[in-house]
């Protein structure tokens, strides 16, 4: 495992110069959505999995299994197609990465998902899923002694 | 569904428009049917037959300074879209109309005579199961649009106002989240800066989220009397008074705007486009928590 299928779509898509193309791209991502199994998380979800500046009400959860971990997305707002977008492409590249490898994700990548035309808030949403992802996998790494 | 728009004792009901409406007009070359979206991919996945598209980032804003297109730029994006002066532009968008209101406010600021919402956005559409199409059309204005200055007086505040306003124990009305409100929300842990340097609000504004002006089951406003009860009643508003509405860049705060200006008829009501972005971040800027 590793960051490789991340960097290649990220790179795939920044490269992808026109931008109804970059939105076809993104919408066919979006379709590739499934949100969290209840084996993950059943409604109502805590607070403590929402991502806070998330204009489209989108859940996060990272399972550790090993010392691999996957991330999950619920995205309740079904209007939400970036959001829904941006974990399809989290939950496609980034399941089963190390803690080591997770910390290395940079929430900015969503600037080169979306492009240059992203507004202050839509990017602070995204960025926001990333952020929270992050953040509950180092709880769960500590929670699981795997720090390292 | 909701009450028939007429039926709801708004004080201009006229600028509001149902889906039937829409679907009625569809054809009619003096309508242009505009799709504005808090998501940039909405449009593109699908909109209404012969919508197009105005985007906030892209199209409303100077791509250089924080403010928005100049008469020149907003007179060649209305020509681009096929709008001609007196073609009736219909908004509809995501998030309970939320950017096709600050939309609509922006036509306002240029002066175009005949704009309207419709009521419900998308989120109803979609409900009601209307036609949507991924067909994206190209127009050609009837008559080029002519090159308006825009008017920052009427409806928009700029802060050198709303420090009068303050001064003057005006009448302010913070459309964000509560916890936006109280301060309690200014980063997620970690993240230190979202925006601005300082939480709370600007002293002496009362809280009402902008979407408690809505049914969100199906995106249609609420009832005047619904609506009164909110800002008057809860909020202590007067229609005699002037009022400023503000959020984090204007957004959320011009949907206020379109609520008390239109559906509930005050006369003075300005948004405060800079809004906590620039309040919260302003040296000696009056804030309570």
């Amino acid at each position: 495992m590793g960051l490789e299928k991340l960097n290649e779509l990220t790179a795939e898509i920044e490269n992808t110069d026109d931008r109804m193309l970059r939105s076809e791209i993104l919408i066919d991502l979006a379709k590739e959505y499934a949100e969290a199994p209840e084996s993950v998380a059943k409604r109502p979800f805590s607070e403590e999995h929402k991502s806070p500046a998330c204009q489209s009400d989108a859940f996060v959860w990272v399972v550790r299994s090993g010392d691999s971990l996957t991330p999950f997305f619920t995205v309740e707002n079904p209007q939400g197609l970036s959001a829904k977008a941006l974990a399809a492409v989290l939950v496609k590249t980034c399941s089963g990465i190390s803690i080591a490898e997770m910390r290395e994700i940079e929430d900015g990548i969503v600037h080169r998902i979306f492009g240059p035309t992203l507004s202050m808030g839509k990017g602070e949403g995204l960025m926001g899923m990333i952020r929270k992802m992050k953040q509950l996998a180092e709880k769960a790494v500590k929670t699981e002694g795997l720090e390292k | 569904m909701g009450t028939g728009i007429t039926s709801r004792g708004y004080a201009y009901p006229d600028v509001l428009v149902s889906c039937d409406w829409v679907q009625e007009h569809l054809k009619d070359p003096k309508v242009r049917i505009v799709e504005s979206n808090e998501d940039p991919l909405l449009y593109p996945s699908n909109h209404i037959v012969g919508a197009v598209e105005l985007d906030w980032a892209r199209d409303l804003n100077d791509p250089i300074v924080r403010d928005y297109l100049n008469a020149e730029k907003f007179a060649a994006t209305m020509s681009r879209l096929g709008i001609s002066p007196d073609t009736t532009v219909v908004l509809y968008g995501d998030r309970n109309n939320w950017w096709s209101s600050f939309s609509f406010w922006i036509l306002k600021l240029f002066g175009h005579a005949d704009v309207r919402l419709m009521d419900g956005g998308r989120l109803l559409w979609e409900q009601q199961k209307r036609p949507l199409t991924r067909e994206i059309p190209k127009y050609t204005a009837a008559q080029p649009y002519p090159t308006r200055v825009r008017d920052d007086k009427t409806i928009r505040a700029m802060r050198e106002v709303v420090l009068e306003h303050v001064k003057n124990r005006g009448k302010l009305i913070d459309v964000r989240s509560p916890e936006e409100f109280s301060g309690k929300k200014l980063h997620m842990e970690g993240y230190p800066n979202e925006g601005a340097l300082r939480g709370g609000h600007i002293a002496g504004a009362r809280s009402v989220p902008w979407s408690r002006a809505v049914n969100t089951d199906t995106g249609e406003f609420k009832t005047a009397a619904e609506l009164k009860a909110i800002y008057e009643g809860e909020a202590g508003l007067r229609s005699s008074d002037e009022v400023v509405a503000y959020c984090r860049i204007g957004e959320r705060s011009s949907h206020t705007w379109f609520v008390l200006t239109y559906l509930l008829g005050y006369p003075n009501v300005k948004n405060y486009d800079g809004s906590w972005t620039e309040w919260g971040n302003l040296v000696g800027a009056p804030i309570e928590k």
